[in-house]
């Protein structure tokens, strides 16, 4: 918990926070050169989904049954990733009232570009967290967030490097469904927009 | 996003003063505010959660229902916190009394429609205004996020005050606030309550005995002044006063006794009682008990937060008992979100919502007929061909409805899942 303020003050700009700033500042930066800095593994970034969770925690909604519904549904999916393949093509449905998460695990393309598409379609308009992980080869430890996007409709693309095999989960927000779709691709080339969108 | 572009200024350096004029930003002053700043600083600003959450509370005034001045109605909760309101008659000198009784805490507050007159204490589940005019104050209940299971509103308008005069009501009030008086040279500005001379006349709210004097209209009279609601009570052609200049007084504390001094002479004793506020207001609904009877609860409030389907065609009425203004087909799916008395507040699958008979509805319990589709259909999450595809109902493979929109039957899957199948080509 924060501690309880009188008035409001301006958040503290958490290292976290200031890191994924950072980022973002050097995606726009770059521009048109793209933006690998997400591929390091050894720079892992916080990604929004960490953020919401945070925030469902420090409000007490985590202790809510849906809200404690909507973290498990998250993490069974990231620890049992059904397996995929690139390039990859899935959609589907998840409905708004429902704690719901889709991941697949596949082979790092190693030193390639990576590209995810996703984008969520429902009857009232909803951000859809994507993420992509990296595992590491020891199981005991916990997944290396890697590049993470909270948007309706998105591009993430970044070069992997590294051998360790990915995941990328799907999650709408809470109360938000719908259509998901998801393309990923690997490539050799740096894509023609590539940074997060 | 302002603190966002506030930080921005600051880091570039444009103006050293802007993070100081960032600092402090006045406190929530409501228990709404509060929560929904609570949310804002936890990350969760542009959340889904906190938009639904505050478009439900404005939606909710928009299509507040008119109720009765003793209404009681129970309400669902969803997981949304989705906001419900009421739109009740009220009169200068009455107050409003809500209470919010149920699973989880509830906000409260009250406007006219464009200002909030007062808030709720959501661990107390209780609210209490006293509106300065006549009209509707908008009474509106929305509990916190992701919460399940129901609450109780009961809305109460009573009067401000207590009567004036011990032991009697308003059936011994002779003559009303305007009727004529000296010939039509003057309206009457006050009640006369009748009672016999003697009869303890006492204060009708806590103030202070402001004057204590004797008029040749009035007679024997007080004035009692009630600072909390800046306005003074006037007491006339008492038989005797009993009180002092100064004096604080509490509701029910004797100030004097009927009589019939002054100009009513000639009259029966009586007291005159008045209240004056920027002029002369009627007193009668001040000490008026309201005359609506207690809505009753309703005969099976475990409808509310279920589904049920139109039993008859029918019409959506605005408000329990309001005139009929939307029709709906027999079959159409509804969720009930509240039952006061014999009516459910329903929302239909397009997201009307209104008020029906709970006997013009049924449970959804018993399948309406079975579709068994020649070919692969379609199953849609709403009843609209552009609507997602949530699974397909196999040719050959019957499937029980339970409900119709239009051209679309509501089915039931065998492994549970629900959704829309278009019925033209099914059977």
């Amino acid at each position: 918990m924060r501690p309880r303020r009188t008035g409001r003050m301006l958040p503290d700009p958490t290292a976290n926070r200031l890191r994924w700033a950072a980022v973002a500042l050097i995606c726009v930066v770059a521009g048109g050169s793209g933006c690998d800095v997400l591929a390091s593994s050894r720079d892992p970034i916080d990604p929004e989904h960490a953020t919401y969770v945070d925030g469902l925690r420090e409000t007490g909604l985590a202790d809510a049954p849906a809200g404690r519904a909507w973290i498990r549904a998250a993490e069974t999916a990231l620890l049992e990733a059904g397996s995929g393949t690139l390039p990859l093509h899935a959609e589907g449905w998840i409905a708004a009232d429902s704690a719901a998460a889709v991941a697949w695990r596949f082979p790092a393309p190693q030193e390639r570009w990576l590209t995810v598409r996703a984008a969520l379609a429902g009857a009232r308009p909803g951000r859809l967290f994507v993420e992509v992980y990296r595992l590491p080869s020891d199981p005991a430890d916990a997944p290396v967030p890697l590049a993470s996007a909270l948007a309706m409709d998105t591009v993430l693309s970044f070069r992997v490097r590294g051998r360790d095999d990915l995941v990328l989960r799907l999650q709408p927000e809470l109360l938000r469904g719908g259509t998901w779709s998801v393309d990923v691709t690997a490539a050799d080339d740096e894509p023609a927009h590539a940074g997060v969108r | 996003m302002r603190r966002v572009l506030l930080l921005s200024l600051f880091a570039l350096g444009a103006c050293d003063d802007v993070e100081e004029l960032a600092e402090w930003v006045p406190p929530p002053s409501n228990p709404r505010e509060a929560y929904v700043r609570t949310l804002e600083d936890a990350g969760l600003a542009s959340s889904a959660l906190l938009a639904d959450w505050v478009r439900s509370a404005d939606q909710a005034i928009a299509r507040a229902p008119t109720v009765t001045q003793s209404f009681r109605e129970t309400v669902a909760i969803d997981l949304a916190g989705s906001a419900q309101a009421w739109q009740v008659p009220v009169r200068r000198g009455q107050r409003v009394v809500v209470r919010a009784e149920g699973s989880n805490h509830v906000f409260l507050d009250a406007s006219d429609g464009s200002r909030t007159l007062g808030y709720g204490e959501p661990d107390a589940g209780t609210m209490e205004v006293e509106p300065r005019g006549d009209g509707f104050l908008i009474v509106r209940a929305q509990p916190p996020l992701l919460g399940t299971g129901r609450y109780r509103v009961t809305i109460q308008v009573l009067p401000t005050l207590g009567f004036p005069v011990a032991d009697h009501g308003i059936a011994d009030v002779g003559s009303v606030f305007g009727d004529p008086r000296d010939g039509g040279a003057r309206d009457h500005h006050g009640i006369d309550i009748f009672a016999p001379r003697g009869t303890p006349v006492v204060a009708a709210t806590a103030g202070t005995v402001s004057r204590v004097q004797v008029t040749a209209r009035g007679g024997k009279v007080i004035w009692l002044r009630d600072a909390r609601r800046a306005q003074n009570l006037y007491y006339a052609h008492l038989d005797s006063q009993l009180v002092s200049n100064g004096m604080r007084v509490q509701p029910g504390d004797t100030l004097g006794l009927v009589g019939n001094t002054g100009n009513a002479r000639t009259t029966p004793p009586h007291l005159h009682f008045g209240i004056y506020s920027r002029g002369p207001q009627d007193p009668v609904p001040f000490v008026l008990p309201v005359r609506d009877r207690p809505t009753p609860l309703p005969p099976d409030s475990g409808l509310v937060g279920t589904r049920v389907r139109v039993a008859s065609a029918l019409e959506l009425r605005p408000s329990p008992g309001g005139e009929p203004d939307t029709p709906i087909e027999r079959g159409t799916l509804l969720r009930v979100e509240g039952a006061t008395a014999s009516w459910l507040r329903v929302t239909t699958p397009d997201g009307n919502q209104g008020f029906v008979r709970a006997s013009e509805t049924e449970s959804i319990e018993r399948p309406l007929e079975r579709v068994a589709p020649d070919q692969d259909l379609p199953v849609h999450a709403a009843p609209s061909a552009s609507a997602p595809t949530i699974a397909t109902l196999a040719a050959g493979r019957g499937a029980p409805v339970y409900a119709r929109s239009g051209s679309f039957a509501f089915v039931r899957l065998e492994d549970g899942r629900e959704g829309w199948v278009t019925t033209t080509s099914a059977n």
